[in-house]
Protein backbone atom coordinates (compact mmCIF):
# COMPACT_ATOMS: atom_id res chain seq x y z
CA UNK A 1 0.00 0.00 0.00
CA UNK A 2 2.69 2.54 1.14
CA UNK A 3 4.68 1.65 -2.27
CA UNK A 4 1.08 2.18 -4.13
CA UNK A 5 1.15 5.60 -2.38
CA UNK A 6 4.14 6.68 -3.27
CA UNK A 7 4.06 5.34 -6.94
CA UNK A 8 0.63 7.73 -6.79
CA UNK A 9 2.23 10.51 -5.31
CA UNK A 10 5.17 10.22 -7.71
CA UNK A 11 2.87 9.98 -10.57
CA UNK A 12 1.10 13.46 -9.56
CA UNK A 13 4.13 15.40 -9.26
CA UNK A 14 5.71 14.31 -12.70
CA UNK A 15 2.54 14.97 -14.53
CA UNK A 16 2.40 18.21 -12.73
CA UNK A 17 6.43 18.89 -14.02
CA UNK A 18 5.19 17.25 -17.43
CA UNK A 19 2.06 20.29 -17.01
CA UNK A 20 4.13 22.64 -15.99
CA UNK A 21 6.73 22.13 -18.09
CA UNK A 22 4.23 22.18 -21.17
CA UNK A 23 2.76 25.30 -20.41
CA UNK A 24 6.17 26.88 -20.13
CA UNK A 25 6.80 25.28 -23.64
CA UNK A 26 3.76 26.80 -24.93
CA UNK A 27 4.73 29.81 -23.59
CA UNK A 28 8.22 29.87 -25.38
CA UNK A 29 6.14 28.79 -28.31
CA UNK A 30 3.73 32.17 -28.37
CA UNK A 31 7.03 34.31 -27.38
CA UNK A 32 8.95 32.85 -30.59
CA UNK A 33 5.85 32.85 -32.80
CA UNK A 34 5.78 36.63 -31.93
CA UNK A 35 8.98 36.71 -32.39
CA UNK A 36 9.27 35.04 -35.80
CA UNK A 37 6.11 37.13 -36.53
CA UNK A 38 7.71 40.29 -35.90
CA UNK A 39 10.78 39.42 -38.27
CA UNK A 40 8.35 38.35 -40.39
CA UNK A 41 6.87 41.89 -40.88
CA UNK A 42 10.49 43.39 -40.72
CA UNK A 43 11.38 41.22 -43.48
CA UNK A 44 8.09 42.61 -45.63
CA UNK A 45 8.39 45.56 -44.61
CA UNK A 46 12.52 46.16 -45.71
CA UNK A 47 11.49 43.72 -48.81
CA UNK A 48 8.71 46.50 -49.65
CA UNK A 49 10.93 49.28 -49.22
CA UNK A 50 13.54 47.62 -51.56
CA UNK A 51 10.73 47.09 -54.08
CA UNK A 52 9.45 50.68 -54.13
CA UNK A 53 12.95 51.87 -54.08
CA UNK A 54 14.45 49.30 -57.09
CA UNK A 55 11.53 49.06 -59.02
CA UNK A 56 8.56 50.76 -58.52
CA UNK A 57 10.30 54.79 -57.50
CA UNK A 58 12.84 54.24 -61.05
CA UNK A 59 9.43 53.22 -63.04
CA UNK A 60 7.65 56.54 -61.67
CA UNK A 61 10.46 58.54 -62.04
CA UNK A 62 10.32 56.67 -66.13
CA UNK A 63 6.77 58.04 -66.08
CA UNK A 64 7.74 61.25 -65.18
CA UNK A 65 10.82 61.83 -67.06
CA UNK A 66 8.18 60.27 -70.53
CA UNK A 67 6.05 62.58 -69.75
CA UNK A 68 8.30 65.65 -69.42
CA UNK A 69 9.69 63.94 -72.86
CA UNK A 70 5.94 63.52 -73.99
CA UNK A 71 5.26 67.41 -73.35
CA UNK A 72 9.12 68.68 -74.64
CA UNK A 73 7.74 66.92 -78.19
CA UNK A 74 4.50 68.24 -77.75
CA UNK A 75 6.37 71.01 -77.53
CA UNK A 76 8.92 70.85 -80.01
CA UNK A 77 5.95 69.51 -82.60
CA UNK A 78 4.01 73.15 -82.15
CA UNK A 79 7.12 74.74 -82.39
CA UNK A 80 7.88 72.92 -85.62
CA UNK A 81 4.93 73.95 -87.16
CA UNK A 82 5.24 77.81 -86.05
CA UNK A 83 8.57 77.67 -87.58
CA UNK A 84 7.42 75.91 -91.11
CA UNK A 85 5.13 78.86 -90.30
CA UNK A 86 7.43 81.29 -90.29
CA UNK A 87 9.74 79.74 -92.65
CA UNK A 88 7.14 80.53 -95.20
CA UNK A 89 5.99 83.83 -94.44
CA UNK A 90 10.06 84.77 -94.40
CA UNK A 91 10.99 82.73 -97.86
CA UNK A 92 8.45 84.19 -99.73
CA UNK A 93 9.59 88.13 -99.34
CA UNK A 94 12.70 86.81 -99.64
CA UNK A 95 11.97 85.38 -103.17
CA UNK A 96 10.36 88.68 -104.16
CA UNK A 97 13.63 90.60 -102.78
CA UNK A 98 16.00 88.78 -104.60
CA UNK A 99 14.32 88.97 -107.45
CA UNK A 100 13.86 92.60 -107.53
CA UNK A 101 17.80 93.20 -106.45
CA UNK A 102 18.21 90.84 -109.41
CA UNK A 103 17.01 93.38 -111.46
CA UNK A 104 18.23 96.70 -110.16
CA UNK A 105 22.15 95.14 -110.12
CA UNK A 106 22.33 94.58 -113.41
CA UNK A 107 22.40 98.60 -113.89
CA UNK A 108 25.28 98.94 -111.72
CA UNK A 109 28.24 99.03 -112.52
CA UNK A 110 31.36 96.64 -110.52
CA UNK A 111 33.13 99.97 -108.69
CA UNK A 112 30.11 102.04 -108.29
CA UNK A 113 28.82 102.51 -104.12
CA UNK A 114 25.33 100.98 -106.08
CA UNK A 115 27.10 98.06 -106.86
CA UNK A 116 28.60 98.00 -103.33
CA UNK A 117 25.27 98.20 -101.60
CA UNK A 118 23.29 95.66 -103.63
CA UNK A 119 26.30 93.35 -103.01
CA UNK A 120 25.83 94.14 -99.39
CA UNK A 121 22.35 93.30 -99.71
CA UNK A 122 22.67 89.89 -101.43
CA UNK A 123 24.68 88.99 -98.50
CA UNK A 124 22.54 90.37 -96.17
CA UNK A 125 19.67 88.05 -97.91
CA UNK A 126 22.20 85.23 -97.72
CA UNK A 127 22.10 85.72 -93.96
CA UNK A 128 18.29 85.67 -94.12
CA UNK A 129 18.09 82.69 -95.74
CA UNK A 130 20.67 80.84 -93.36
CA UNK A 131 18.73 81.76 -90.27
CA UNK A 132 15.55 80.52 -91.36
CA UNK A 133 16.75 77.45 -92.40
CA UNK A 134 18.65 76.47 -89.45
CA UNK A 135 15.87 77.80 -87.31
CA UNK A 136 13.61 75.25 -89.20
CA UNK A 137 16.61 72.18 -88.97
CA UNK A 138 16.56 73.43 -84.71
CA UNK A 139 12.51 73.27 -84.62
CA UNK A 140 11.51 70.30 -86.68
CA UNK A 141 14.40 68.33 -86.34
CA UNK A 142 14.06 65.32 -89.48
CA UNK A 143 12.82 61.70 -88.03
CA UNK A 144 16.15 59.80 -87.71
CA UNK A 145 17.11 57.07 -90.77
CA UNK A 146 18.77 54.66 -88.40
CA UNK A 147 21.49 52.32 -90.37
CA UNK A 148 24.24 50.24 -89.41
CA UNK A 149 28.00 51.91 -90.19
CA UNK A 150 31.48 52.06 -89.07
CA UNK A 151 32.16 54.86 -86.53
CA UNK A 152 34.76 56.38 -89.28
CA UNK A 153 32.70 56.39 -92.18
CA UNK A 154 30.63 59.62 -91.12
CA UNK A 155 34.21 61.22 -89.99
CA UNK A 156 35.85 60.37 -93.42
CA UNK A 157 33.00 62.04 -95.64
CA UNK A 158 33.09 64.75 -93.89
CA UNK A 159 36.42 65.40 -93.76
CA UNK A 160 36.88 64.67 -98.09
CA UNK A 161 34.17 67.19 -98.30
CA UNK A 162 35.37 70.09 -95.85
CA UNK A 163 38.83 69.79 -95.97
CA UNK A 164 39.92 71.87 -99.00
CA UNK A 165 38.01 74.64 -97.86
CA UNK A 166 39.03 74.37 -94.82
CA UNK A 167 43.15 74.12 -96.16
CA UNK A 168 42.07 77.66 -97.98
CA UNK A 169 41.87 79.28 -94.61
CA UNK A 170 45.31 77.42 -92.77
CA UNK A 171 43.58 74.79 -91.59
CA UNK A 172 44.20 70.97 -91.63
CA UNK A 173 41.66 68.68 -91.05
CA UNK A 174 43.10 65.26 -90.16
CA UNK A 175 41.42 62.10 -90.03
CA UNK A 176 43.32 59.29 -87.33
CA UNK A 177 43.38 55.66 -88.08
CA UNK A 178 39.57 54.37 -85.58
CA UNK A 179 39.55 50.98 -84.36
CA UNK A 180 36.74 48.88 -86.56
CA UNK A 181 33.84 49.75 -84.18
CA UNK A 182 30.30 50.22 -85.37
CA UNK A 183 27.13 52.88 -84.69
CA UNK A 184 24.00 52.50 -85.48
CA UNK A 185 23.02 56.07 -86.60
CA UNK A 186 21.52 58.61 -89.40
CA UNK A 187 24.29 58.99 -91.61
CA UNK A 188 23.45 62.22 -92.67
CA UNK A 189 22.27 63.96 -89.08
CA UNK A 190 25.32 62.92 -87.57
CA UNK A 191 27.45 64.33 -90.38
CA UNK A 192 25.04 68.23 -90.11
CA UNK A 193 26.39 67.60 -86.24
CA UNK A 194 30.28 66.77 -87.17
CA UNK A 195 30.09 69.76 -89.78
CA UNK A 196 28.76 72.07 -87.46
CA UNK A 197 31.83 71.38 -84.78
CA UNK A 198 34.36 71.26 -87.30
CA UNK A 199 32.96 74.81 -88.80
CA UNK A 200 33.08 75.80 -85.19
CA UNK A 201 36.71 74.30 -84.41
CA UNK A 202 37.97 75.79 -87.48
CA UNK A 203 36.08 79.07 -86.85
CA UNK A 204 38.46 78.87 -83.28
CA UNK A 205 41.82 78.64 -85.23
CA UNK A 206 42.58 82.06 -85.63
CA UNK A 207 45.52 81.99 -88.65
CA UNK A 208 46.52 78.32 -88.88
CA UNK A 209 46.18 74.88 -87.18
CA UNK A 210 44.71 71.43 -87.15
CA UNK A 211 41.41 69.97 -86.62
CA UNK A 212 41.62 66.30 -85.65
CA UNK A 213 38.64 63.83 -86.01
CA UNK A 214 38.82 60.39 -84.83
CA UNK A 215 36.28 57.68 -83.28
CA UNK A 216 37.39 55.89 -80.03
CA UNK A 217 35.84 53.07 -77.80
CA UNK A 218 35.14 53.96 -74.76
CA UNK A 219 32.86 52.79 -71.90
CA UNK A 220 31.00 55.60 -70.24
CA UNK A 221 27.87 55.51 -67.40
CA UNK A 222 24.76 56.62 -69.87
CA UNK A 223 20.78 56.40 -68.91
CA UNK A 224 22.38 54.80 -65.18
CA UNK A 225 24.41 52.39 -66.62
CA UNK A 226 27.55 51.92 -68.01
CA UNK A 227 27.65 51.13 -72.05
CA UNK A 228 29.40 50.54 -74.05
CA UNK A 229 29.71 53.75 -76.60
CA UNK A 230 32.00 54.91 -79.37
CA UNK A 231 33.24 58.71 -79.09
CA UNK A 232 33.83 60.50 -82.56
CA UNK A 233 35.66 63.47 -81.61
CA UNK A 234 36.98 66.61 -83.32
CA UNK A 235 39.82 67.96 -81.90
CA UNK A 236 41.03 71.59 -82.53
CA UNK A 237 44.31 73.62 -81.75
CA UNK A 238 42.35 76.98 -81.56
CA UNK A 239 41.86 79.21 -78.68
CA UNK A 240 39.41 77.25 -76.53
CA UNK A 241 36.40 78.73 -75.04
CA UNK A 242 36.31 81.49 -72.57
CA UNK A 243 34.44 80.95 -69.50
CA UNK A 244 31.85 83.47 -70.10
CA UNK A 245 31.02 82.02 -73.70
CA UNK A 246 31.17 78.30 -71.97
CA UNK A 247 28.06 79.35 -69.49
CA UNK A 248 26.42 79.98 -72.68
CA UNK A 249 27.36 77.58 -75.36
CA UNK A 250 24.39 75.86 -75.99
CA UNK A 251 22.02 78.69 -75.89
CA UNK A 252 20.07 78.81 -79.26
CA UNK A 253 20.67 81.85 -80.86
CA UNK A 254 23.85 82.91 -78.24
CA UNK A 255 26.29 83.20 -81.11
CA UNK A 256 30.08 84.56 -81.28
CA UNK A 257 30.47 85.01 -84.65
CA UNK A 258 29.42 88.19 -86.94
CA UNK A 259 27.42 85.95 -89.15
CA UNK A 260 26.61 82.95 -87.02
CA UNK A 261 22.95 82.46 -86.06
CA UNK A 262 23.96 80.45 -82.69
CA UNK A 263 22.12 77.43 -83.55
CA UNK A 264 24.81 75.09 -85.00
CA UNK A 265 25.03 73.57 -81.09
CA UNK A 266 21.82 73.68 -80.39
CA UNK A 267 20.64 71.67 -83.75
CA UNK A 268 23.95 69.20 -82.85
CA UNK A 269 22.74 68.51 -79.21
CA UNK A 270 19.44 67.56 -80.15
CA UNK A 271 20.40 65.37 -82.72
CA UNK A 272 22.85 63.37 -80.25
CA UNK A 273 20.07 63.28 -77.96
CA UNK A 274 17.74 61.85 -80.20
CA UNK A 275 19.91 58.77 -81.33
CA UNK A 276 20.24 58.43 -77.14
CA UNK A 277 24.30 59.96 -76.95
CA UNK A 278 25.25 62.72 -75.72
CA UNK A 279 28.22 66.05 -76.46
CA UNK A 280 30.75 66.22 -73.99
CA UNK A 281 33.76 68.49 -74.29
CA UNK A 282 37.01 70.04 -73.13
CA UNK A 283 38.63 73.25 -73.68
CA UNK A 284 41.62 75.30 -72.22
CA UNK A 285 41.92 78.64 -72.83
CA UNK A 286 45.37 78.71 -75.84
CA UNK A 287 45.58 75.06 -75.99
CA UNK A 288 42.20 74.38 -78.05
CA UNK A 289 38.60 72.28 -77.48
CA UNK A 290 37.73 68.95 -78.19
CA UNK A 291 34.33 67.83 -78.50
CA UNK A 292 32.93 64.51 -78.21
CA UNK A 293 29.82 63.04 -79.37
CA UNK A 294 28.87 60.10 -77.18
CA UNK A 295 26.97 57.36 -79.32
CA UNK A 296 25.80 53.58 -78.11
CA UNK A 297 27.98 51.12 -79.96
CA UNK A 298 26.32 48.50 -81.68
CA UNK A 299 27.21 45.29 -81.97
CA UNK A 300 26.56 42.17 -84.60
CA UNK B 1 13.63 79.73 -132.26
CA UNK B 2 10.48 81.84 -133.76
CA UNK B 3 8.55 82.69 -130.91
CA UNK B 4 8.97 83.29 -127.44
CA UNK B 5 8.57 80.27 -124.67
CA UNK B 6 5.57 80.26 -122.97
CA UNK B 7 5.87 80.06 -119.38
CA UNK B 8 2.54 78.92 -117.05
CA UNK B 9 3.56 80.75 -113.78
CA UNK B 10 0.84 79.53 -110.75
CA UNK B 11 1.97 81.55 -107.89
CA UNK B 12 -0.51 83.63 -105.58
CA UNK B 13 1.93 85.83 -103.62
CA UNK B 14 2.18 89.33 -105.64
CA UNK B 15 5.78 89.76 -105.03
CA UNK B 16 6.89 87.14 -106.69
CA UNK B 17 4.37 86.86 -109.54
CA UNK B 18 5.65 90.57 -110.04
CA UNK B 19 9.50 89.79 -109.72
CA UNK B 20 9.83 86.60 -111.37
CA UNK B 21 7.43 87.88 -114.81
CA UNK B 22 9.86 91.06 -115.05
CA UNK B 23 12.98 88.20 -114.54
CA UNK B 24 11.82 86.07 -117.03
CA UNK B 25 10.32 88.53 -119.73
CA UNK B 26 13.71 90.17 -119.44
CA UNK B 27 15.37 86.53 -120.33
CA UNK B 28 12.89 86.65 -123.53
CA UNK B 29 9.94 84.20 -122.32
CA UNK B 30 6.48 85.24 -122.40
CA UNK B 31 4.75 84.78 -119.47
CA UNK B 32 1.11 83.75 -117.80
CA UNK B 33 0.12 84.39 -114.37
CA UNK B 34 -2.41 82.37 -112.51
CA UNK B 35 -3.18 82.94 -108.27
CA UNK B 36 -4.94 79.83 -108.46
CA UNK B 37 -4.00 76.08 -108.86
CA UNK B 38 -7.63 75.14 -110.58
CA UNK B 39 -7.39 78.13 -112.85
CA UNK B 40 -3.92 77.44 -113.83
CA UNK B 41 -4.55 73.82 -114.58
CA UNK B 42 -7.92 75.05 -116.71
CA UNK B 43 -5.53 77.55 -118.40
CA UNK B 44 -2.69 74.98 -119.20
CA UNK B 45 -5.94 72.62 -120.71
CA UNK B 46 -6.71 75.17 -123.10
CA UNK B 47 -3.69 77.09 -124.22
CA UNK B 48 -0.16 75.44 -124.89
CA UNK B 49 2.85 76.26 -122.74
CA UNK B 50 6.38 75.18 -122.65
CA UNK B 51 6.80 74.83 -119.12
CA UNK B 52 4.89 75.30 -116.27
CA UNK B 53 6.40 76.47 -112.70
CA UNK B 54 3.63 76.37 -109.46
CA UNK B 55 4.13 77.30 -106.05
CA UNK B 56 3.36 74.24 -104.03
CA UNK B 57 1.24 75.83 -101.79
CA UNK B 58 -1.67 77.86 -103.81
CA UNK B 59 -5.57 78.11 -103.49
CA UNK B 60 -7.91 76.23 -105.27
CA UNK B 61 -5.58 72.83 -106.26
CA UNK B 62 -2.35 72.39 -104.25
CA UNK B 63 1.02 72.22 -106.11
CA UNK B 64 1.34 68.47 -106.36
CA UNK B 65 -2.33 67.92 -107.59
CA UNK B 66 -1.28 70.47 -110.08
CA UNK B 67 1.85 68.40 -110.91
CA UNK B 68 -0.62 65.04 -111.26
CA UNK B 69 -2.72 66.18 -113.18
CA UNK B 70 -0.96 68.28 -115.85
CA UNK B 71 1.53 65.16 -116.07
CA UNK B 72 -1.07 63.04 -116.51
CA UNK B 73 -2.41 65.21 -119.04
CA UNK B 74 0.59 66.20 -121.29
CA UNK B 75 3.47 63.96 -120.29
CA UNK B 76 6.22 65.91 -121.72
CA UNK B 77 5.51 69.49 -120.33
CA UNK B 78 8.28 69.92 -118.11
CA UNK B 79 6.64 71.15 -114.65
CA UNK B 80 8.92 72.95 -111.95
CA UNK B 81 7.56 73.27 -108.45
CA UNK B 82 8.88 75.92 -106.29
CA UNK B 83 8.10 75.96 -102.39
CA UNK B 84 8.81 77.85 -99.33
CA UNK B 85 8.41 74.84 -96.68
CA UNK B 86 10.64 72.54 -98.13
CA UNK B 87 11.10 68.85 -96.90
CA UNK B 88 12.84 66.11 -98.53
CA UNK B 89 9.41 63.79 -98.73
CA UNK B 90 7.57 66.59 -100.45
CA UNK B 91 10.33 67.14 -103.12
CA UNK B 92 10.53 63.33 -103.51
CA UNK B 93 6.82 63.14 -103.60
CA UNK B 94 6.83 65.75 -106.35
CA UNK B 95 9.56 64.09 -108.63
CA UNK B 96 7.04 61.10 -108.30
CA UNK B 97 4.46 62.34 -110.10
CA UNK B 98 6.35 63.94 -112.43
CA UNK B 99 7.78 67.07 -111.83
CA UNK B 100 11.01 68.15 -113.96
CA UNK B 101 12.72 69.75 -111.12
CA UNK B 102 11.95 71.09 -107.27
CA UNK B 103 13.01 74.19 -106.06
CA UNK B 104 13.23 76.03 -102.35
CA UNK B 105 12.43 79.52 -102.30
CA UNK B 106 14.24 81.86 -101.90
CA UNK B 107 15.81 80.40 -105.09
CA UNK B 108 19.10 82.29 -106.71
CA UNK B 109 18.73 84.30 -110.11
CA UNK B 110 22.46 83.19 -111.57
CA UNK B 111 23.87 86.58 -113.43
Amino acid sequence: LRWGRALGKAHYESRGLIVSQASRTIEEVWVLQLVSLGCLFAFAVTLAVMAYRHMILPLRAKVVAGQALLERQEKLVSLGMLAAGVAHEIRNPLTAIKGALFLQQRKFQPGTPEYADARLAEREILRLEKIVSDFLLFARPSELQLTRTAADAPLREVQSLLAPELAKNGVQLILEESPPVQILVDSAQIKQVLINLIRNAADAIAHSGVVRLRARPARKRMARSDTEVVILEVADNGTGIPPEVEKRLFDPFFTTKEAGTGLGLSIAAGIVQKHGGAIEYQTRVDYGTTFGIILPQTTG
Amino acid sequence: MSAAAKILLIEDDPGITNTLQRVLAEEGYEVAVEKRGDNGLARAATEQFHVVISDLKVPGTNGLEIVRQLHAAQPRLPIILVTAYGTTETAIEAMKFGAYDYLLKPFDFPP
